[in-house]
């Protein structure tokens, strides 16, 4: 396995270098050919500048990444670009010049598409954003991909693009969706508690390995649905780190659910008599 | 003219040649160094706080070194009336002895914080010789009385820009008592270069005409008038993440690591500073506990206005190498040449700082590659050769994440308060202590003649980091 990350520091940004410029370079080196493994970091002015290019290149030289595995368009923290503020674009065409792919991570979501997917042997996709748009739950909800095992998506909130509704999120974790899905993460919701309690019930779970609802509000209302089903005290993972319980409920949950993880319990902020709670990346 | 190297005549250097008396422009040559007193022989006068980590520190630094004990003389005393050379009488320096003369931070005590505002007030003018940036006048002046009328509210900015015109008052005095009372002391650090460096603006002016590593001016100081001001210079210069600060904050106090987005308008502010308003009087600004993110105009609109009354210094957010999406940056101390102890820190913020509950990490464990230390560390030297009259610093330095180029972001005069660390087995204060009986030997042999071997030699004796290691985990 060789992985490689490509970046475009604010130096070179400034000095006029450019992303699509660097996968060329990449592509003509003779480690292209054994790449498993890409992750295009910052590509400068992200918070402007899309990933529209990227995605052209990667298209144009495919046949020049033949043994490319995983690819991660956005790796980028909170030094270089606000994860709301990454333009990203239609990353539909990767779905077909990379029949191969079993891995796709997408950071930002702004100006996301995902388009009709059908991708026969891809087994994870991970979208990092501070709020999916509906299109995009849509486009999942619709998508052809017998392999998928895992499926983690940030859902976010409405601030930063989040635009749909509960019904909206659980139409990607209809049953039978995605047979050999095992690893199932709507996550860093502002209505964790409703998504908890929309799944705590559903068939989708008996496949499943991991549920993992972390980094959102949960708070004891979703626990307790959570609580009260059969199915999740079957899961083998039950990822709940950061979340809003109480500390009464986090026990309970702790003696009565060992497969979950209840670390880094928040404290929800109080102003004028009003309880506010955010989800880990919207902070 | 840039104020920050005026040195008005007859209050030059401690008794030394009119040539050292000049401050040296360019960065690097140690020739300028002054030649340091015999430190086995020459008593430190300490000004500082009578009582505290750092004055106990001192003291059981060089006990531990068999050095005799500091001679101190307490701010309070001196902001009482009492002449330098008389305090220092007073607190048991010998008659017809030199000291070598060390000042240490005066901040974090009521009373020296509102006795220094009470020296810049209007009362008191007197040409502020020191005080860095001196054209301009302060957003509105407390006068005398009302400046010692001041009571003490914990995390409260009390009027940051006459606090330090107050201080530049006493630096002044303090080297004007000094070269009189004893016309061939020396002192550890400068006044007149405390001043500069304590003065963001004119210490990242100074750094960067000496062609050290600093991140990019966003827009001289004297531009930046007020809230629409910086957003105009951000957007002429299309630089859309900047670094906001109090020009002589300390730590995180005034800092704001402040974003535009160019396509929506949208502006996002991460900082402790907050603002109590009211309809009647001036909003009362303090530090908050923890660093918050701003989205609404209003509030960002006052707080950098607030910067931009005291003083603002304004450059470009360097994006800064992280580990496990911590932020990193380092705190490399320096010290009569060499640098010593790094200590390294991760904050879940923009704004890595000690007292903001950051973590604190060895070279090691930070995973930064070895050359990416070494381009710190070298460039904190380099600054501190532009101080050629201080022999010591804690200098902030930023690596960047893709490059891992180097800038320095902060030169603190009172820097080397850095708990449990050590360097070469000892600690900040015992090190800098032995430097000093290093350096004073050295040129006590070499006739002055300060050689730039020292650096290299000392550079040698830094922990290694296993380079597979910084590699895996440098971008995480």
């Amino acid at each position: 396995m060789t992985e490689i990350k490509l970046s475009i520091g604010y130096e070179d940004y400034e000095n006029g270098k450019k992303m699509d410029e660097a996968l060329e370079e990449l592509a003509g080196r003779p480690e292209a050919a054994e790449l498993t493994d890409l992750i295009i970091g910052d590509w400068g002015g992200a918070y402007e500048n899309s990933s529209e290019l990227i995605v052209e290149a990667l298209v144009r030289l495919k046949d020049r990444f033949p043994a490319l595995k995983s690819l991660f368009i956005g790796d980028m923290g909170f030094e270089e670009c606000e994860v709301s503020w990454i333009m990203q674009s239609n990353l539909n065409p990767l779905f077909g010049a990379f029949p191969d792919l079993t891995s796709l991570t997408v950071k930002g979501s702004t100006d996301l598409e995902l388009g009709e997917i059908e991708h026969a042997r891809l087994e994870e996709l991970t979208i990092i954003c501070g709020g999916l748009g509906s299109r995009v739950l849509a486009s999942i909800a619709e998508a052809k991909l017998p392999a998928l095992k895992k499926l983690e998506l940030y859902i976010g909130i409405e601030d930063y693009g989040f635009d749909g509704t509960t019904e909206d999120v659980l139409a990607v974790a209809k049953p039978g969706l995605f047979p050999n899905l095992t690893y199932l993460g709507l996550k860093d919701s502002e209505i964790q508690d409703e998504i908890a309690e929309a799944i705590a019930e559903s068939d989708i779970l008996d496949r499943l390995d991991t549920l993992d609802l972390s980094e959102g509000t949960l708070s004891d209302a979703g626990a307790q649905a959570l609580l009260d089903s059969a199915k999740v005290r079957a899961l083998n993972v039950l990822d709940l780190h950061y979340h809003y319980m109480s500390a009464d409920m986090t026990r309970r949950i702790q003696s009565e659910l060992p497969n979950a993880n209840v670390d880094e319990r928040q404290e929800a902020d109080v102003y004028n008599g009003e309880e506010y709670r955010s989800p880990m990346l919207t902070e | 003219m840039n104020p920050d190297r005026t040195i008005p005549s007859g209050l030059g250097a401690a008794g030394r040649n009119p040539e050292q008396a000049e401050p040296a422009v360019a960065g690097a040559g140690p020739a300028s160094s002054p030649a340091w007193p015999d430190a086995a022989h020459t008593p430190l006068l300490l000004i500082a706080h009578a009582e505290g980590e750092r004055t106990d520190g001192m003291k059981q630094a060089r006990r531990a070194l068999g050095l005799k004990a500091p001679i101190v003389v307490p701010y309070e005393r001196l902001l009482a009336g009492v002449s330098l050379p008389d305090a220092a009488a007073e607190a048991g320096l010998p008659a017809g002895s030199v000291p070598f003369i060390r000042l240490d931070a005066p901040g974090e005590h009521f009373p020296v914080e509102r006795a220094l505002i009470a020296l810049g007030s209007p009362e008191r003018d007197d040409g502020d010789s020191l005080l860095p940036l001196r054209g301009r006048p302060d957003p509105y002046r407390l006068s005398l009385r009302a400046s010692l009328a001041l009571e003490e509210r914990p995390m409260r900015l009390m009027h940051p820009s006459q606090w330090f015109r107050g201080f530049c008052r006493l630096l002044a005095r303090i080297r004007a008592e000094a070269a009189a009372a004893w016309p061939q002391a020396l002192f550890w650090n400068d006044p007149a270069e405390i001043a500069v460096m304590f003065d963001k603006r004119a210490a990242h002016r100074r750094l960067r005409e000496a062609g050290v590593g600093v991140p990019a001016l966003l827009a001289e100081p004297e531009s930046l008038g007020g809230y629409e001001a910086v957003r105009e210079a951000m957007a002429k210069r299309r630089m859309f993440r900047v670094f906001l600060k109090l020009a002589f904050g300390s730590g995180a106090s005034g800092v704001i690591a402040y974003q535009v987005n160019p396509r929506t308008g949208a502006e996002i502010a991460a900082t402790t500073l907050a603002v109590e308003t009211y309809i009647q009087r001036p909003g009362i600004f303090y530090n908050t506990g923890s660093v918050r993110t701003l989205t609404d105009s209003e509030s960002i609109r006052k707080l950098i206005g607030y910067l931009c009354g005291h003083g603002i210094h304004a450059e470009r957010w360097i994006p800064k190498a992280s580990l496990h999406g911590r932020a990193l940056d380092l705190r490399q101390l320096v010290a009569f040449g060499a640098a010593g102890h790094s200590v390294i820190r991760a904050g879940e913020t923009p704004i890595t700082n000690l007292h903001l509950r950051s973590r604190r990490l060895s070279p090691a464990e930070s995973g930064l590659p070895q050359e990416t230390l070494e381009a710190a560390r070298g460039e904190a030297l380099a600054a501190m050769r532009t101080f050629p009259r201080s022999a010591s610093a804690g200098i902030d330095v930023l690596t960047d994440r893709v490059s891992g180029r180097a800038y320095v972001a902060d030169v603190n005069p009172f820097g080397d308060l850095l708990r449990r660390t050590q360097f070469e087995g000892l600690d900040p204060y015992a090190w800098e202590n032995k430097r000093w009986l290093e350096a004073g030997a050295k040129q006590t042999d070499h006739a002055g003649n300060t050689g730039s071997a020292e650096h290299v030699e000392h550079v040698q004796h830094v922990q290694h980091v296993d380079p597979a290691v910084s590699r895996r985990t440098l971008h995480t």
